[in-house]
């Protein structure tokens, strides 16, 4: 008889267990889905108001993989990582990094071997296509209604600043994100104006840390001068 | 009662205060507020309501007027361009835009020449033409320079074993975009694409 209950109590606590896990993997399937919806509707919303007639698709990817792989630039399946997510509070900042995204594979559908050797440069220089994408990133926010300062806010929570650019594959995210905004100021200087994210505390940082930036981008303007601005 | 209704003056005042004082921590752009202040803007348009129905685009012919090119200081983002249409365009038998009529395009933004072989690029986009509905005309126009990457890449390969020789070629530069009177610029305008009002 003791034989028999000790084996029930185990067979039940593992059905327990068994149920439990079940449950917590069936909820995380309804996470999953929830936001592969949500970066879809996002993307295809980006991809028509652009007329961009080029295919992509857009997955989420809760597990962040060890080897940093461009399936953006190869198979055209541009990957939302948790770690690129967690950063974005609105649908317009997770448009600010799907727009950027989109940028790189449509660019690597174009050159000889359907695009291959232009993936090839994309990879190899990364830096020097990193600015130029994120302004055509504005445009494709802009025609798809999204206000292009959450690319700002985006990017000022989720790229870290390193200390030189001279010898690097990447550009400074401070020179990026002034960049932006002088972009944003030249072609959608409404946003500027009528800015909905000016008490954002990540807008309000940005304000703060891009002062010298913003001087030297106010002495142009002053200037009339056309010359590219050597942001820091 | 006199006493508790000034107590409560106090610190409803103190409050107020305090808010204000909050407030006035946020940073203002103060460069956005000097130079558009006084400016008035319109939101610009955004395109997205689609209607896919229809894809049948007739290509507008265009010549720039003034020549533009990625070498040092010859473009700039946001620079308004002026085109002029080389041909009629015709439509249902009609002609909707007259040769020689201009138009105005605005550059998206553009990329210099790069180390191993990566050309300039130009991208056009904001085509206006009288009487076009500027949401009826297919995005952006791009223009490259001389690509050389497909010379580099195979060279840099093959050199690689040599040690610090393979690098070597990351010093050849692609060629500049250049955008002239001699390039004919086709756009496409979509008559029955645009906003619609029922999805």
């Amino acid at each position: 008889m003791k034989k028999f209950l000790l084996s029930f109590l185990i067979m039940f606590i593992s059905a327990l267990g068994a149920m439990a896990q079940e449950s917590v993997s069936s909820s995380e399937i309804i996470n999953d889905i929830a936001v592969q919806k949500q970066i879809s509707d996002i993307g295809f919303k980006i991809l028509n108001s652009n007329k961009i007639e080029l295919r992509m698709i857009f997955v989420y990817n809760s597990k962040n993989d060890l080897v940093k792989l461009e399936p953006g630039l190869t198979k055209r399946q541009i990957v939302v990582y948790d770690k690129n997510l967690k950063f974005a509070s609105d649908d317009a900042e997770i448009a600010a990094f799907l727009a950027r995204e989109i940028c790189k594979s449509s660019e690597s559908y174009h050159g000889v071997f359907k695009g291959m050797l232009t993936s090839v440069q994309i990879k190899c220089a990364p830096k020097k296509y990193e600015i130029f994408f994120d302004k055509l990133a504005v445009d494709l926010m802009v025609n798809a209604g999204y206000n292009p300062i959450a690319l700002i806010i985006y990017m000022n929570k989720a790229y870290p600043q390193k200390r030189y650019d001279k010898i690097a594959r990447a550009n400074l995210t401070s020179k990026r994100l002034a960049n932006v905004y002088e972009y944003i100021y030249t072609k959608y200087p409404y946003f500027l104006k009528n800015n909905e994210y000016l008490e954002n505390e990540a807008y309000q940082n940005f304000l703060l840390t891009s002062i010298e930036n913003r001087k030297k981008l106010a002495e142009k303007i002053k200037s009339g001068s056309k010359k590219a601005v050597n942001y820091e | 009662m006199n006493k508790v209704f000034n107590k409560f003056l106090f610190v409803i005042t103190i409050l107020a205060f305090c808010a204000l004082s909050s407030k006035a921590e946020i940073l203002r752009d103060e460069f956005i507020d000097e130079t558009l202040g006084s400016v008035e803007l319109t939101k610009p348009v955004s395109y997205d309501k689609y209607n896919y129905e229809s894809f049948e685009g007739i290509p507008i012919k265009l010549k720039i007027n003034e020549k533009i090119t990625t070498k040092k200081d010859g473009i700039y983002d946001g620079q308004m361009l002026n085109f002029t249409v080389r041909t009629n365009v015709k439509y249902k038998n009609q002609i909707i835009i007259k040769q020689g009529t201009p138009v105005k395009a605005q550059v998206s933004t553009y990329l210099t020449k790069g180390m191993n072989g990566i050309p300039g690029t130009i991208i056009v986009d904001n085509f206006q033409i009288d009487g076009i509905d500027s949401s009826k005309i297919k995005g952006f126009y791009i223009k490259k320079g001389l690509n050389l990457s497909l010379l580099v890449f195979p060279i840099k390969w093959a050199l690689t074993p040599i040690p610090g020789v393979g690098s070597l070629t990351n010093f050849i530069l692609g060629g500049n975009a250049t955008l002239s009177d001699k390039d004919t610029v086709i756009i496409y305008y979509y008559p029955l694409w645009g906003k619609i009002e029922k999805l």
